[in-house]
């Protein structure tokens, strides 16, 4: 099957900068892959090299299979929503939304019907006449995203769309965006730092550090089966638990400061002796007050967030930083030292040199 | 209205009341002068108290005096051409050296240069340039084979050189402005229109400029109201004339107050220049008004 959205060896250099290096990847028709990672990562250079907005040093860019690394921007069958929404601001809504097919020479009935259908299916139909420039965050977001639609392309571009909202108008959209992406089908690349924007709305998510793929696969893979450190600790909320420890068996890890023994789910590649890093997901991190606890944690800050409660602190005798998740309200522990029991599951060990997961 | 929203109103008005002062003597002082000037009949080097009233006299000889209304259309002849080609170079000038291309640093700080020399040296030294015997602009035009003109001698070229002389030192004003104007457009919103397939023609036409024309707005008015005020270069360098070809509304206030001695008269017309002015900066501004901008789409 064609794919959607290729890129076969990108690389994109500013200079002596190697901004994205040498990365191959592949969005098959209609799926919605998310580039996510911290800023400077390359996320958005990617983007802007499909969309054609920055040259590629080296590689092929192919959508729907034909190449268009040379290939102009409006020529490549993309359409693109931008962080800052980028409307133009002297247009009307409606002009804004039509600019494009009114420089193909489409119809004018034609285009009334495309702007028409997509201001319904985003809700501002009653915004068509009005300039963009007074209208609220969501609504000019919106507005952005009509003016994508109508294009009707074969693929989507979303360079941060959501990042200028607020957190409320946030969770919302994530939601449109869904749905919209559903009723219409179409090949989708998302750029992201948001990590819950990534698991919610991809159906791939592409982790990136320093312009280099670091892993790609469905939320689940990645949260569940991290490749390396940096996706560990990228992905989930809290940030994962990362301890120094050795392996002292294939299945054992010994923490040197507080001297306790972890036992794993799988067995592990290495020598005994080899040192690695213990990841624990805080939800991995059981309150257990009884004396076959394995961590002991000395409580500093307690947030109640509702449904769970994040202790943040450190192992007893140690000064690691420790974060646990907890469900329910445990306010009380702040300042208190506890007892912890570690769900195996959520346990990964990783190679202390490499960073490479050493269980999966 | 609230009770804190009056005090914070109240505040506001202590704050700025002193320079609105300052803004009133500066600006109403001298207009008022110029009007009650005009209901008067004073010489200069008389006492004011001799001046005697003449009411509405001077205002009648004006409206009906050929001369004013021949300097009127000279001025509004001036102001239109040297404007619009301002407008046109500057523009042009400003798209051409927007981009970060080497050595461009140079030619922008070259560009303005003319705009920052007192008009006094621009009138004399235009007036060399121009001057039939050895002026440097005969002198090239004789390489190309073409015969010596009398620049300043002749009705038409004098209209020219003047208008030349005003392109010369006020394209840079244009040019500065636009420039900044266009570094401010955002660029994703050129970018988006990139993808939506404008090209260079398209993208200034009906993206750049449009998004700048609230800069492009108060240019004009500046350039305007500059234009029917100009004086220094005009009187250097052709004094109005041959005849009274080039004799702009300044000149002739100039001329009808300390030439003829008539200051009832000056003002009268000084009054006129100030309502045409006034209704071109209305015109321009509502055509594109910066500060009705964000009001008007709420």
């Amino acid at each position: 099957m064609i794919a959607g959205v290729e890129l076969i060896n990108v690389t994109k250099r500013f200079g002596e900068n190697t901004i994205v290096d040498s990365i191959s990847l592949s969005a098959a028709a209609g799926e919605f892959i998310v580039l996510v990672g911290a800023s400077g990562c390359g996320k958005s250079t990617i983007l802007r090299m499909i969309a054609g907005l920055e040259s590629v040093t080296k590689g092929q860019i192919m959508i729907k299979g034909r190449d268009v690394t040379q290939v102009r921007p409006d020529e490549r069958d993309i359409a693109m929503v931008f962080q800052n929404y980028a409307l133009y601001p002297h247009m009307s809504v409606a002009e804004n939304m039509s600019f494009a097919l009114t420089l193909t020479r489409t119809p004018k009935d034609e285009i009334k019907r495309r702007v028409g259908e997509a201001a319904r299916i985003l809700g501002i139909e009653q915004l068509l006449e009005r300039k963009p420039k007074a209208r609220s965050g969501g609504q000019r977001q919106r507005v952005a995203m009509g003016r994508a639609i109508v294009r009707e392309p074969s693929v989507f571009l979303f360079d941060e769309p959501l990042s200028n909202l607020d957190a409320k108008l946030r969770a919302q959209m994530r939601v449109e965006l869904a749905l919209l992406h559903k009723r219409l089908g179409k090949t989708t690349v998302y750029v992201t730092h948001d990590q819950v924007e990534a698991m919610t709305l991809a159906d791939r998510i592409v982790i990136l550090d320093r312009g280099a793929i670091q892993q790609i696969g469905s939320p689940a893979e990645v949260f569940n089966r991290p490749r390396n450190v940096f996706v560990a600790g990228f992905i989930g909320s809290p940030v994962m638990n990362m301890l120094k420890g050795y392996l002292v068996a294939e299945d054992s890890v010994e923490l040197p400061d507080t001297g306790a023994r972890i036992k794993l789910s799988l067995p592990v590649r290495g020598a005994t002796g080899k040192p690695v890093v213990l990841g624990i997901r805080p939800q991995g991190l059981i309150l257990n007050e009884g004396p076959d606890a394995v961590l002991h944690m000395q409580v500093k800050v307690a947030e109640y967030l509702g449904t769970e409660t994040v202790l943040n602190g450190t192992l007893a005798n140690s000064d690691e930083a420790v974060t646990s998740s907890l469900n329910g309200e445990h306010g009380g522990l702040a300042g208190k030292q506890i007892g912890l029991s570690i769900d195996p599951a959520h346990v990964h060990v990783f190679d202390a040199g490499t960073g490479l997961n050493l269980i999966h | 209205m609230t009770t804190d929203s009056r005090s914070n109103a109240r505040t506001a008005w202590i704050f700025i009341l002193p320079a609105v002062l300052i803004m009133a003597a500066a600006c109403l002082y001298p207009v008022v002068s110029a009007v009650r000037l005009g209901f008067y009949d004073w010489s200069m080097g008389t006492p004011w108290a001799q001046a005697k009233w003449s009411g509405w006299t001077s205002f009648e000889i004006v409206f009906t005096d050929p001369a004013m209304w021949r300097s009127l259309l000279t001025t509004l002849k001036f102001a239109a051409v040297s404007v619009s080609a301002e407008m046109f170079l500057g523009i042009a000038l400003a798209l051409a050296l927007e981009g970060n291309i080497r050595g461009m640093a140079f030619f922008r700080t070259l560009f303005i240069l003319p705009m920052m020399v007192a008009p006094i040296a621009v009138g004399l030294t235009w007036r060399y340039l121009f001057d039939a015997q050895f002026g440097l602009i005969n002198a090239v035009l004789a390489v190309f084979g073409v015969a010596a003109k009398g620049w300043l001698a002749d009705e038409t070229l004098a209209f020219a050189a003047i208008i030349i002389s005003d392109i010369w030192q006020w394209t840079p004003f244009v040019f500065i402005m636009v420039i900044a104007g266009l570094a401010n457009v955002d660029t994703s919103v050129l970018e988006a229109a990139r993808i939506d397939g404008a090209r260079w023609w398209t993208l200034t036409t009906r993206v750049k400029l449009p998004m700048i024309a609230h800069v492009l707005a108060i240019t004009l008015v500046m350039r305007l109201i500059d234009a029917f005020r100009v004086l220094e270069v005009i009187y250097l360098l052709t004094f109005g004339g041959p005849g009274d070809s080039t004799e702009v509304l300044s000149l002739h206030i100039y001329k009808t107050a300390f030439i003829g001695q008539k200051l009832g008269a000056a003002s009268a017309i000084s009054v006129l220049l100030l309502v045409v002015v006034m209704v071109l900066t209305w015109l321009a501004l509502r055509m594109s008004n910066p500060l009705a901008d964000s009001e008007k789409d709420k």
